[in-house]
C-alpha cells in the first residue's frame, strides 16, 4: 500500500492529536448538576477549573478517528500497486530478427528467470500480457504464446514498440513496489539513442538489464546498464569547456565526464547566466554533430545533441496523433528565444527525472512550465518541471543529419514551443491548455508517481471515497452523539415525556 | 399572626422543619402539625376578606364594585375609598401549585418545591376548611391537571391532601395555564394562593437596556393580575432553595437548567456576587410588577421550617395583603 500524497498522512495524525491535546489542556469547570436558577449564574465567572482527562472518550475518538480518515482519503491510498519485493519483469525480443537464434535467447531467458530476486518474476512479450513465472520441467515452457520463435508475418519489433510493451506490462503488473526490467534481446545500440531515456524514466532506479542474445547489431557501442541516475552538480552556475570527448562512448558517458570536468563561469563568457557544458569532439567534429548542453540559471535546462540514425523517422508529437499547435504558433514572442542555428540539434538524451534544487521531475509539468521543446518520442517526458521560477526542458527532435534539413514546421514547432521558456527572466509565459493537453498524452512512471499511476488507473479512488465516506459518518456520528448529550439530562429527568399533553383530570369534589 | 400573639410557644415550629415532616409520609399529620405550630391557640380566622366586621378603608382600584364605594367618605373628602371587612365564612379559596419541572428540583438537603408546596397548602386547606371556607385547588398530578373546585363537604381535606400527596411535576403545563382553570373555577371573589418559584420569567433589562418601559417579568403575571381585578386576594408564595438563595454553598462548577439543558452557568451560587445580584434584581422586578397589580408575594425558601414560613405569612396577610373586598 502507497500513497499519492503521503505528506498528507503527517498533517493528518497531528490534526489528530489536535483533539486530545484540548480535551485535556482545556480548562473546564466540573460538572453540578442541575439547578433551575443556574441563568442567573455568570457565564464568566471564574470557577474553580481543572486540567482534566478527557471525559468523553467516545466522542473524542470518533473526532480522531474522523480526522485521520479524512487524511487518509485526502492521502490517496492505493492499495493495487506497490506490495513488496522487486519484481522482476523479463521482455522478450520477439521479433524478426531473433528467430536465427531463439533458442539462445529461450536459454537466456531460462537464465534470466533462475536468477531469483526475492519478488515475483514476469514475462512478457510484445503484444501480451505480463505472466507470472512459474518453475516448470523447462522453466519457461508454460508460457508457449510468449515463447514461441517469430514467424515470418509477425510484426518487426522495434525497440519502441518493445519497450512500450515493457512499459506496459509494468503497468499492468498486479503487485509492483520497483520493477527490474531485463529486456533479452539482440541488441543494436544504434538503435536505443532514442529510447535509452524512456527506458530509463519508466524503470529507474529499479534498474534495466540487457541480456544481449547473439551478436550484437551495428551502429552500437556495447551493452548499457544503468543502475544510478546522472546527477547535475549543485553548482550548477559554471561553465565548463571539455574538449576531447570522442572517445566516450556513450551518451551518459559523455555527459558525465563534461559535468565532471572543469568549467568556466558563464558570466565570463558573456552568455547568458547559469550552465552551459560543451562538448566538443564527441560523435564527431564541431558543427553540426557538437554537443551542447546547457543549464541555465536555474531557468531553463536545454540538452542538446547530435543527430543519430535511430532518430531519422522520429516524428513531431502532432504527427503521432497530438494536436497542432493553434495558428498562430509562429508568432514569436518578444523577447522569446531565437530558433536554434541548424547546426543544433536538440536531443533528448535521457529521461529519467533530474535531481535538481527544485525537487524531483515528476511526469506532468506544473500548470506555470514552461515549454521550450518535447521529447523525441513525441512525449515530453519530464518536459517541463518546477524549479523555482523556471522550467527543464528538453528537446529531441532530427533535424541536422547527412543532408536532412529541417523543415519549417520543426522551426515553428520549436518557436511555439519554446515561448515563454526564455532564460530571460522577464519572459514569463504559463503553458496554455494546448501544451497542457500535448503534454499530458502518456504518464511517466517514476518511483514517486506510482500513486498517480494507480490513481490514472482508477485503482484509488474507491479507497479514497471509502475513507472519506468513513469520515463523513464519524463526523455525523460524533455531531449527533454530541446532541444526545447534549439533550439527555432532559430526557433523564422527565422521562421524555415532553412530547405529547397531559390529559386533564378534573376531580368535581362530589 | 405569630406564636407570640397567639400566646403559642415560639420556636415551636423550628422544630419541624420540612426533611422532618418529609419523613412522616402522612400529609394529614403533616397539615395539623404545620397548623399547629403555626397558630397555637389560635380561635378567631387570621385571613382577612369579605364578613359583616368593618375592617379598613383602602383606595378604589380598577374592577372594584362600585357597591363597595364608601359614598359618604367620597362626599366629605372628595376620595374614592372601599370598604372592607373581615370574611365570615364560606370563602371560596383556590389553591393552585406551579407544576414546572424546576419545581421538582431537590436540593441537597431538604425537600423539593413541589413537597413544601404540598405541605404549605395542606396546613392551609385544613385552616380554610375548619374556618367555614371553601377550598379548591389546581394541582399538575402523575395523570395531568387535578382540578377541584372550591367545595365545603366532609370529604374535602382528606380529597385535597390526597392529590397533594402525589403531585409530580407538568412540563407540558405551563403554569400561567394551571392558574387560569383555577381561577376559571371561582364563580364569586375568593382567595387565591399560588406556590411558585415564578422561573418562567425573563431577566429584567439593567444599565442601557432598562430605560423605557420593562417588559412584564414574566407569563404569570396576566393571570395573576387578572384574578386580582376579578376582585379575588391573590398571594403568591415564592419559594426557592436555600442553595437557590446563595444560603448556602453548592460548589463552584458548572451548572444546567434542568428545564433547558442548553441554558448553562458557571459559578458558584453561594459566592458569586453577580449571581445574587441578578438574582434579587428578577424577584425585585416580580415583587414591583406584582404589587403594582395589587398581588401579595411572601418569599420563602424550603430551608425554613413550613410552619414559620405560615406563621409569618398569615401575619402579614393580616396587616398587609390586599383582603377581599366588599
Amino acid at each position: 500500500m502507497t500513497f499519492a500524497r503521503p505528506e498528507l498522512l503527517v498533517w493528518g495524525v497531528l490534526l489528530a492529536l489536535l483533539p486530545v491535546l484540548l480535551h485535556l489542556l482545556r480548562p473546564r469547570p466540573r460538572d453540578r448538576g442541575p439547578l433551575p436558577t443556574a441563568r442567573f449564574l455568570s457565564r464568566s465567572t471564574p470557577a474553580r477549573v481543572r486540567l482534566s482527562p478527557p471525559d468523553a472518550l467516545d466522542l473524542l475518538a470518533l473526532r480522531c478517528g474522523a480526522l485521520l480518515l479524512l487524511a487518509l482519503g485526502l492521502a490517496g491510498p492505493v492499495m493495487e500497486v506497490g506490495r513488496n519485493g522487486t519484481t522482476r519483469l523479463i521482455v522478450l525480443d520477439g521479433g524478426q530478427g531473433m528467430a536465427s537464434i531463439w533458442g539462445e535467447a529461450l536459454s537466456t531467458l531460462k537464465a534470466a528467470s533462475e536468477e531469483g530476486t526475492g519478488g515475483s518474476m514476469w514475462i512478457a512479450g510484445q503484444g501480451a500480457p505480463p505472466q507470472r513465472l512459474l518453475p516448470g520441467p523447462d522453466g519457461i515452457g508454460f508460457a508457449p504464446d510468449l515463447t514461441r520463435p517469430p514467424e515470418p508475418g509477425d510484426p518487426e519489433s522495434r525497440y519502441a514498440t518493445l519497450l512500450q510493451a515493457a512499459a506496459r506490462a509494468a503497468v499492468e503488473l498486479p503487485d509492483v513496489d520497483s520493477v527490474e526490467l531485463v529486456l533479452v534481446t539482440r541488441p543494436r545500440w544504434s538503435a536505443w539513442a532514442g529510447h535509452e531515456g524512456e527506458i530509463r524514466e519508466r524503470f529507474w532506479p529499479g534498474g534495466v538489464d540487457v541480456l544481449a542474445v547473439g551478436e550484437a547489431g551495428g551502429g552500437g557501442a556495447g551493452a548499457s546498464s544503468w543502475t544510478a541516475p546522472w546527477e547535475v552538480p549543485e553548482d550548477s552556475g559554471y561553465f565548463r569547456f571539455l574538449p576531447g570527448l570522442g572517445e566516450v562512448p556513450s551518451w551518459e558517458g559523455a555527459l558525465t565526464a563534461g559535468l565532471e570536468g572543469d568549467g568556466r563561469r558563464v558570466s565570463e563568457e558573456g552568455g547568458p547566466p547559469g550552465l552551459v557544458l560543451s562538448l566538443h569532439g564527441w560523435g564527431g567534429a564541431v558543427g553540426p554533430e557538437t554537443v551542447w548542453t546547457g543549464v541555465l540559471a536555474g531557468d531553463t535546462l536545454i540538452v542538446a545533441g547530435p543527430v543519430g540514425d535511430s532518430l531519422r523517422d522520429s516524428r513531431l508529437p502532432w504527427e503521432w496523433g497530438a494536436p497542432p499547435p493553434p495558428a498562430d504558433a509562429e508568432a514569436s514572442p518578444p523577447g522569446a528565444r531565437d530558433a536554434p542555428s541548424e547546426a543544433w540539434l536538440l536531443l533528448e538524451p535521457w529521461g529519467e527525472p533530474l535531481p535538481l534544487p527544485g525537487g524531483w521531475v515528476e511526469g506532468l509539468p506544473a500548470q506555470d512550465a514552461r515549454i521550450l521543446g518535447v521529447g523525441g518520442s513525441g512525449r515530453p517526458l519530464s518536459a517541463a518541471v518546477q524549479l523555482g521560477q523556471g522550467c527543464v526542458v528538453y528537446l529531441a527532435l532530427p533535424l541536422v543529419r547527412e543532408g536532412v534539413s529541417p523543415g519549417p514546421s520543426v522551426l515553428r514547432a520549436l518557436r511555439t514551443l519554446a515561448r515563454g521558456c526564455n532564460p530571460l527572466p522577464e519572459v514569463v509565459v504559463p503553458l496554455d491548455a494546448g501544451a497542457l493537453s500535448l503534454l499530458s498524452g502518456t504518464p511517466t512512471v517514476t518511483p514517486t508517481t506510482w500513486g498517480h499511476l494507480a490513481a490514472a488507473v482508477g485503482g484509488s479512488l474507491f479507497w479514497t471515497r471509502l475513507l472519506l465516506g468513513l469520515a463523513l459518518l464519524a463526523i455525523v456520528a460524533e455531531r449527533t452523539l454530541a446532541w444526545r448529550r447534549q439533550v439527555s439530562p432532559l430526557h433523564r429527568q422527565f422521562g421524555g415525556s415532553g412530547g405529547s399533553r397531559q390529559p386533564e383530570r378534573e376531580d368535581t369534589g362530589g | 399572626m405569630t406564636p407570640r400573639e397567639t400566646g403559642g410557644v415560639e420556636g415551636w415550629g423550628d422544630l419541624l422543619p420540612a426533611h422532618l415532616l418529609e419523613q412522616v409520609a402522612d400529609l394529614e399529620w403533616v397539615s395539623w402539625s404545620v397548623l399547629a405550630a403555626a397558630l397555637p391557640g389560635r380561635h378567631g380566622s387570621p385571613l382577612p376578606g369579605g364578613g359583616e366586621d368593618f375592617l379598613r378603608h383602602r383606595p378604589y382600584q380598577l374592577g372594584d364594585d362600585l357597591r363597595h364605594l364608601d359614598w359618604k367618605l367620597f362626599a366629605r373628602s372628595d376620595r374614592l375609598q372601599v370598604r372592607e371587612f373581615h370574611e365570615a365564612g364560606h370563602l371560596p379559596v383556590m389553591l393552585v401549585v406551579d407544576g414546572s419541572p424546576s419545581m421538582a428540583y431537590e436540593p441537597s438537603q431538604g425537600v423539593s418545591r413541589l413537597r413544601y408546596s404540598a405541605f404549605l397548602a395542606a396546613a392551609l386547606a385544613r385552616l380554610a376548611l375548619n374556618q367555614g371556607d371553601r377550598v379548591g385547588v389546581a394541582l399538575p398530578g402523575p395523570d395531568g391537571v387535578v382540578l377541584l373546585p372550591p367545595t365545603l363537604d366532609g370529604q374535602r381535606l382528606a380529597r385535597i391532601l390526597h392529590h397533594l400527596d402525589r403531585m409530580e411535576p407538568l412540563p407540558t403545563v405551563p403554569p400561567q395555564e394551571l392558574l387560569e382553570r383555577g381561577l376559571a373555577l371561582l364563580r364569586s371573589p375568593g382567595r387565591v394562593v399560588l406556590f411558585s418559584d415564578l422561573l418562567d420569567g425573563e431577566e429584567p433589562p439593567h444599565g442601557e437596556q432598562a430605560e423605557g418601559k420593562a417588559k412584564p417579568p414574566g407569563p404569570l403575571l396576566a393571570p395573576l393580575a387578572l384574578a386580582r381585578t376579578r376582585g379575588h386576594e391573590v398571594t403568591v408564595l415564592r419559594l426557592l432553595s436555600p442553595e437557590e438563595e446563595g444560603l448556602r454553598s453548592k460548589g463552584s462548577g458548572r451548572y444546567h437548567d434542568p428545564e433547558d439543558p442548553r441554558v448553562r452557568g458557571v459559578g458558584d451560587p453561594g459566592g458569586d456576587p453577580e449571581y445574587e445580584r441578578r438574582l434579587k434584581a428578577y424577584y425585585r422586578h416580580w415583587r414591583q410588577e406584582l404589587a403594582e397589580a395589587g398581588v401579595a408575594m411572601e418569599e420563602a425558601h424550603t430551608g425554613e421550617p413550613p410552619a414559620s414560613v405560615l406563621a409569618r405569612w398569615l401575619r402579614g396577610a393580616r396587616h398587609e395583603a390586599h383582603p377581599i373586598t366588599r
